[in-house]
């Protein structure tokens, strides 16, 4: 009966959806207050009804409900219950629903935060989110519905891919679309105001807030994604290129770009078009990443034959939401003329470059994905592998980031280059010599000496502007009391960006000088990697709950000085059948120590993978500061601003 | 009750759909007010960026006209747009007409793809599922007929195999395994499962149909252990004892020494010297694992033959028991027959061809198995 209800629940979900997504859109055209009224209890109503669905299908898979399809097919009574649960969207139906939550989600936080919105433009928002969610209802409940049933039940289920058992990716999925689906917001922005043909710096502002949610959400699940291949995978690499990596990182792209060209529109009222265009776009590369991590537009593209009608839906509502909306921006766009007027020396300039670079990467991404797997489909082979994307990437990068180290630091309108420079001789003086200095004293590769380079100019013109902003040269006595005073948006700034500082000292040291051994040895022997010292104490089998493991001890010495002991297993799982590699990591400051134990060989040695990876851990470190850079230009009071009652107390306004 | 449960959510849902639409007073709201807020939040923003110099004094003038041009923008706006009002006839009509497309809506969805009468089948309780609810034996019956209407799903007819036995149901074990061997013949598993199965059903007699099964297994697989086994025990129960012995000394010498199958294997090989009047073979433990002492082996022995028994003793009983609900079984009572025979108890055989041949008068072996009985 709580199956069923479930069931119920989310087709009573999709009919309330439609009647959001259209009666608050008319009463916004035709100015009925009545109407528009519907869209903020309608969005409540919508969480209520999806949450309880969801809690319907959680329920299924702890209880193990085999009469439900989904539950026979991935989970198994034997599964610790962590997994049975995040089984729920380890699978293509349950995914989709999570989807469908995580949707309903933020259309219930437009209408509980979103009260210095207009009611009318309120509305239209709610409304778009609501026909986005019609459309992943209906996928949900005509071509992959999570509650079809099973009569006879079986008795046991199919269980659930082992490599899919681990506690990183259990909350990597959920993470994730909190990022992908919180650019639905700003995709509902965005045909909002091109409904109501107004893109203003108010719209800019309003937006802003759900922007740096999806961000720092995604930047989040993109790092636990990648962490997560680091130590599932037993390779020791970190980021893949695979289609699966990009799909979440187009977005990520778009969005970041969106980020800063929604500042000029706020400043400026001038890009908007462009800023428009972004939003819309980030959500389609966000769909189609959905589609292709745990669809796959391309593997239900394969088995059209055997599914069409998934296929076809996904290709449809693909084509209806960026088509559509292109066709509105095409329609509207032209009239969104700017007001605001700058130099070509100026913030708002280097904004523009940034956004610029960051969108080619994306299309770049775009067409490397893409294109092989179209030619595929076209019927010839065309590799598009890591080895282009390492190369066109960092190139890139390369010209975006002395702009980030400069941007900061020009005013706004028209900023005056040479000044800037000035002040920035230090830090560029520092990251030369850091530069070289790595270049002559340790013999790696050039890009290693440049990458060093590159994240000491951008720490230290971070901390250049910062020091400029809090007068920490001028009046030293007040800068504390300057610093408390920034606001919270430039504080996010100010950390995200030396965030980024952190990865890329990270990428360039690990990726230069990480040192790896594969060989075989015995129990007693040791390896020496990259100045530590592994002991291979000894190799004997462990029991899991649900799993027989090969479990290897290994003892890592430093100028023979005890390190840590490391346990890395290889796991087969029975039901179904597979094998995994746990890698043991000891994650140091300086660099993460990595074991693998591989296969037995015939002559009772062990098959071993060892790595030194030095500053490694500094990748997931700078994504987690940008996460918090978001976090915290996220609680900036400014961005609460634009109620009406908030007016009339301007000295609330917390002056910059 | 579920029914009451659908009602109640759709009330409520649209309830909420509908009711904002019934009330009279909505206040009217000024979009331009939430400009002018914004608007002013920049002025003081900008003046805050002018003193801290992050905008030149020239520029910051400009930029305080731009904002106070939509500024003043904004405020002309600010007369309040005529709120058009929805007749009370028209918001009464388009409450309904929402509520109601909400309810038929949502039952067509549901008519169409719900299973209303299907209750959640949670695999943790089974265990504590009332007997007169479906015991464990309406289960499996209930999957088999379900099966017989799809039988060319593989993992179903595994499941089912796999269900049957575990509630002692071996016929429909039988019936299962086949069907998985038809459509996976290459498959080893599906042919042993079958042999066992078999077995099973015929209270460990290894008839001519299970002998079928594991030869099918020895061709897939010639150094299978366990199709040899058995085809050395059908042997040994036809009193075949050299052939018997010949098949499991063989095995016996490719047996790694940690086969789980040791003990059976030892067992059968004991018995078939025995009968041959032969000296009981010598098990020399295999010299990399120290070997428990004579005393524990002899010990296990008993045990495992005990346990064995009793596994044996119990499947004739179910298959006694099935006979009294079901007398007309003449193959049953011809397999229990031979059964009792094989356990040594001989009037109990007697009694069971006699009803064999109370079914059918004129049957061979019943007839050929009460001479032997009779007169041995």
């Amino acid at each position: 009966m709580i199956v069923e209800l479930g069931h119920f629940a989310l087709i009573l979900a999709l009919v309330a959806a439609l009647v959001q997504g259209t009666v608050p859109l008319i009463g916004a055209q035709r100015g009925y207050a009545a109407l528009i009224a519907v869209a903020r209890p309608a969005a409540f109503l919508q969480l209520a009804l999806v949450a309880l669905s969801f809690a319907a299908l959680t329920w299924a898979y702890v209880v193990s409900d085999f009469s439900v399809a989904n539950v026979a097919l991935n989970s198994h009574t034997d599964k610790p219950m962590l997994y049975k649960i995040s089984g729920v969207w380890g699978n293509h139906e349950g995914s989709i629903l999570l989807w469908i939550l995580i949707l309903a989600l933020f259309g219930a936080g437009v209408a509980a935060f979103g009260r210095n919105l207009p009611a009318a433009f309120r509305a239209r928002v709610l409304a778009i989110q609501a026909l986005i969610a019609v459309g992943f209802l209906a996928f949900s409940l005509f071509t992959s519905n999570p509650f079809a049933r099973l009569d006879p039940a079986p008795l046991n289920g199919n269980g659930l891919n082992p490599l899919l058992q681990d506690p990183g990716l259990a909350f990597h999925p959920p993470m994730l679309y909190l990022g992908y689906v919180g650019f639905s917001i700003a995709f509902s922005f965005a045909i909002a105001a091109l409904i109501e043909g107004r893109v203003d710096p108010a719209w800019a502002r309003w937006v802003r807030p759900w922007t740096l949610a999806a961000w720092s959400f995604l930047t989040a699940g993109i790092a636990l994604g990648s962490w997560w291949a680091y130590y599932e995978l037993g390779w020791g690499g970190w980021w893949f290129w695979d289609p699966v990596e990009n799909a979440s990182f187009m977005p990520w792209l778009a969005g970041t770009a969106l980020l800063h060209s929604a500042i000029v529109v706020e400043k400026r009222d001038t890009l908007k078009s462009w800023t428009i265009l972004l939003a819309i776009l980030t959500f389609s590369l966000s769909l189609l990443g959905t589609f292709l991590v745990r669809s796959g537009v391309l593997t239900s593209v394969h088995s059209f034959a055997s599914d069409p009608a998934r296929g076809v839906f996904i290709l449809g509502f693909l084509i209806l939401v960026v088509g559509g909306s292109l066709a509105l921006y095409a329609v509207r766009a032209p009239s969104m003329k700017p007001t605001g007027m700058f130099s070509p020396v100026s913030r708002e300039t280097s904004l523009i470059l940034n956004n610029l670079v960051l969108a080619v990467a994306a299309f770049v991404i775009l067409f490397g994905t893409l294109y092989p797997l179209l030619a595929k489909e076209a019927g010839y082979q065309v590799s598009v592998a890591a080895p282009f994307f390492n190369i066109v990437f960092p190139a890139l990068m390369a010209l975006l980031i002395p702009f980030m180290g400069l941007g900061p630091l020009l005013a706004w309108k028209r900023g005056n280059l040479r000044e800037s420079l000035r002040r920035l001789r230090p830090a560029l003086v520092l990251a030369v010599i850091a530069g070289l200095a790595v270049a002559f004293a340790t013999k790696g590769p050039f890009w290693a000496s440049i990458g060093v380079a590159y994240g000491v100019w951008i720490t230290m013109s971070v901390l250049t502007e910062l020091a400029g902003r809090i007068g920490l040269f001028r009046s030293p006595g007040q800068a504390l009391r300057r610093a408390a005073g920034l606001p919270r948006g430039a504080w996010g700034m100010t950390i995200a960006h030396l965030g980024i500082a952190v990865m890329i000292f990270g990428i360039a040291v690990s990726s230069a000088w990480q040192r790896e051994e594969i060989t075989v040895i015995e129990p007693g022997d040791s390896v020496r990697v990259g100045g530590y010292r592994f002991v291979l104490d000894a190799v004997g089998p462990v029991r899991g709950p649900n799993y027989a493991a090969i479990r290897g001890t290994f003892s890592v010495y430093k100028d023979d000085r005890f390190v840590v002991r490391l346990y890395p297993e290889t796991r087969r799982f029975a039901d179904p059948p597979q094998e995994t590699t746990e890698a043991a990591i000891d994650p140091l400051f300086t660099g993460d120590l990595y074991a693998v134990i591989g296969h037995a060989q015939s002559d009772g040695r062990w098959g071993v993978r060892l790595y030194h990876k030095p500053l490694v851990s500094w990748i997931w470190a700078g994504a987690l500061i940008m996460v918090l850079g978001g976090l915290v230009s996220l609680s900036d009071r400014r961005l609460r601003v634009g109620a009406p009652r908030a007016a009339k107390v301007p000295a609330g306004v917390p002056a910059e | 009750m579920i029914y009451a449960l659908f009602a109640l959510l759709v009330v409520v849902a649209a309830l909420i759909l509908a009711v904002p639409m019934l009330r009279r007073r909505v206040p009217s709201e000024d979009r331009s007010a939430h400009d002018v807020s914004i608007y002013r939040a920049q002025l003081a923003e900008l003046a805050a960026e002018r003193d801290a110099g992050a905008i030149g004094m020239a520029e910051a003038e400009a930029a305080r006209i731009e904002v106070e041009r939509r500024l003043l923008r904004a405020a002309d706006r600010a007369v309040p747009a005529p709120r058009a009002q929805l007749s009370s006839a028209g918001s009464m009509g388009a409450a309904i007409a929402v509520a109601g497309f909400v309810a038929v809506a949502a039952a067509l969805i549901y008519q169409a793809q719900g299973n209303p009468g299907l209750p959640d089948r949670p695999a943790v309780r089974e265990a504590d599922v009332p007997a007169e609810e479906a015991t464990p034996d309406e289960l499996a019956v209930r999957m088999a007929a379900a099966m017989r209407a799809r039988p060319n799903e593989l993992r179903g007819w595994i499941m089912q195999g796999q269900l049957a036995t575990s509630v002692g149901r071996y016929d429909l074990a039988v019936e299962a395994y086949e069907g998985a061997a038809r459509l996976e013949p290459g498959k080893v598993e599906h042919w042993l499962s079958l042999g066992l199965a078999r077995v099973a059903r015929d209270a460990g007699m290894v008839n001519p149909d299970a002998r079928d099964a594991f030869g099918k297994a020895l061709v897939l697989d010639p150094k299978n252990p366990m199709a040899g086994y058995y085809l050395g025990l059908a042997a040994f129960q036809d009193h075949d004892d050299r052939a018997a012995f010949d098949r499991w000394t063989a095995l016996a010498a490719e047996m790694p020494p940690d086969a789980e199958y040791a003990g059976l294997l030892e067992r059968g090989l004991r018995r078939a010297a025995h009968r041959m009047g032969l000296p009981s073979p010598e098990f020399a433990a295999s010299p990399s694992t120290p070997g428990p002492d004579a005393a524990q082996v002899e010990a296990a022995q008993d045990m495992s033959e005990g346990d064995r028994g009793a596994m044996i003793e119990g499947m004739v009983q179910r298959l006694a028991h099935r006979l009294k609900q079901n007398p007309d079984d003449l193959d049953g009572w011809l397999r229990l027959g031979k059964a009792y025979a094989v356990l040594g108890r001989k009037g109990d055989a007697i009694g069971a061809y006699e009803q064999a041949q109370r079914i059918d008068p004129a049957n061979a072996a019943a007839k050929e198995a009460l001479a032997a009985l009779k007169g041995g």
